[in-house]
């Protein structure tokens, strides 16, 4: 059997918007810049979809991770599992190149 | 040291960078530059120095090649340029990129008279556009009839052959370099390509500069059609071809900003090219649209 491995997306986590990333909405879409501090880095850039850019705008460090996939869920008319997978899947991305960082999930100490 | 200093300057898309030196070798630009070269302005002033510079402060940036940069005490930006682990070349510039020194300690084994080869030159010029929303732009540029035209690549997409191609095939036309245009935004809603001296393969670079009235983006096929490009993914695709200050925020923020409102006021297409006179039919059909 195999072994389930832990999401790096908690869903009780609260993303907020990096100040090491730059973004612009343009003709309705956003891109999204990490910034650099190595050569090596400057390859990602993100133009976000529809879904992309309505996660990226409620990125605010106030709801959780299941809040705005629920609101995903909502606004796109899928089921709220397939919401939240996408929705973690897409944060873990965004996680990868620090255009967002995690508060502590609700409910758990800062230790 | 010489009491009187030689003079030269660089015009790129009407920013001048002057550099002033006891003698005329050490800021001798290659003769490509020649037709930039002119005989007023300031805009960049730098003075090269036959010393070693500053010791680096914070690391702000490594390149991975031959240059990193560097902020000091006094919040001025030091850029190094180094031959394995040891720095030939520095320059110490003010944040707002409009006076600086060079520092060009003579080789002890010979090498570069010249304290403005490239990369140097070419970096000052950048980081000044930064600030100003103004684009340096891996591409080829030909100026058509009273509008330019850009073929935007990274090493090896097809921009020195687009410059042949076009040099070659349509009579009038004018490359305004093969690897290297200037972006401006206009007042009003149009955007205009400068040719500047940092070219490719086919050195072409010219001071020339028109309207421009489409963007490619080279991607060599069998045949050749034009692809709309949203203008979202045109701005993406223009800041990968651009040379910002990535280590910084607000310059970055600049320079995606001017890339965005460059992609939603000039057309912008995916050009699959054969490299025949079909390239320069499908990059007028898209542009006349």
């Amino acid at each position: 059997m195999a072994t389930a491995v832990a999401h790096p997306v908690d869903l009780h986590a609260t993303p907020r918007q990096s100040d090491r990333v730059v973004s612009r909405v343009v003709a309705g879409e956003h891109i999204l810049v990490p910034l650099a501090s190595r050569g090596v880095d400057i390859d990602s850039i993100f133009n976000l979809n529809g879904t992309g850019t309505f996660i990226w705008e409620r990125i605010d460090g106030f709801r959780t991770v299941e809040e705005i996939a629920d609101q995903v869920a909502g606004e796109f008319q899928v089921s709220r599992e397939q919401a939240r997978a996408d929705c973690r899947d897409f944060l873990s991305q965004l996680l990868e190149v620090g255009a967002i960082v995690f508060s502590q999930p609700k409910g758990q100490d800062a230790r | 040291m010489s009491a009187v200093p030689v003079v030269n300057r660089l015009k790129v898309g009407g920013t001048v960078l002057e550099a002033r030196a006891a003698r005329s070798s050490w800021i001798a630009w290659p003769r490509r530059a020649d037709p930039f070269l002119v005989s007023r302005g300031a805009d960049i002033a730098i003075t090269v120095h036959r010393e070693p510079g500053p010791r680096p402060g914070r690391l702000l940036f490594e390149s991975g090649g031959v240059w990193s940069a560097y902020e000091q005490d006094d919040g001025r930006l030091l850029f190094t340029f180094r031959v394995g682990r040891a720095i030939y070349k520095s320059a110490l510039i003010d944040r707002a990129i409009t006076s600086g020194a060079v520092f060009f300690p003579r080789p002890a084994g010979g090498g570069p008279r010249s304290a403005l080869q490239f990369p140097l030159d070419e970096m000052l010029f950048q980081q000044r556009w930064a600030r100003e929303g103004r684009l340096e732009v891996h591409a080829c540029g030909v100026k058509d009839g009273k509008t330019a035209l850009l073929f935007a690549g990274h090493s090896g997409a097809g921009k020195s052959t687009t410059a042949n191609l076009w040099h070659r095939s349509v009579p009038g036309c004018r490359v305004l370099s093969d690897d290297r245009v200037l972006l401006d935004l206009e007042s009003g809603s149009g955007v205009r390509a400068h040719g500047t001296p940092w070219h490719g393969t086919g050195r072409f670079g010219a001071p020339a500069h028109a309207p421009l009235a489409a963007l490619f983006f080279l991607e060599q096929a069998k045949v050749s059609e034009t692809v709309p490009l949203h203008p979202a993914e045109a701005a993406a695709r223009l800041f990968t071809r651009t040379f910002p200050p990535i280590w910084d925020r607000e310059r970055t923020q600049t320079v995606i900003d001017a890339c965005g409102a460059t992609a939603e006021r000039v057309p912008a297409f995916l050009l699959r090219f054969r490299k025949d006179a079909s390239a320069i039919e499908a990059a007028r059909r898209a542009a006349r649209r």
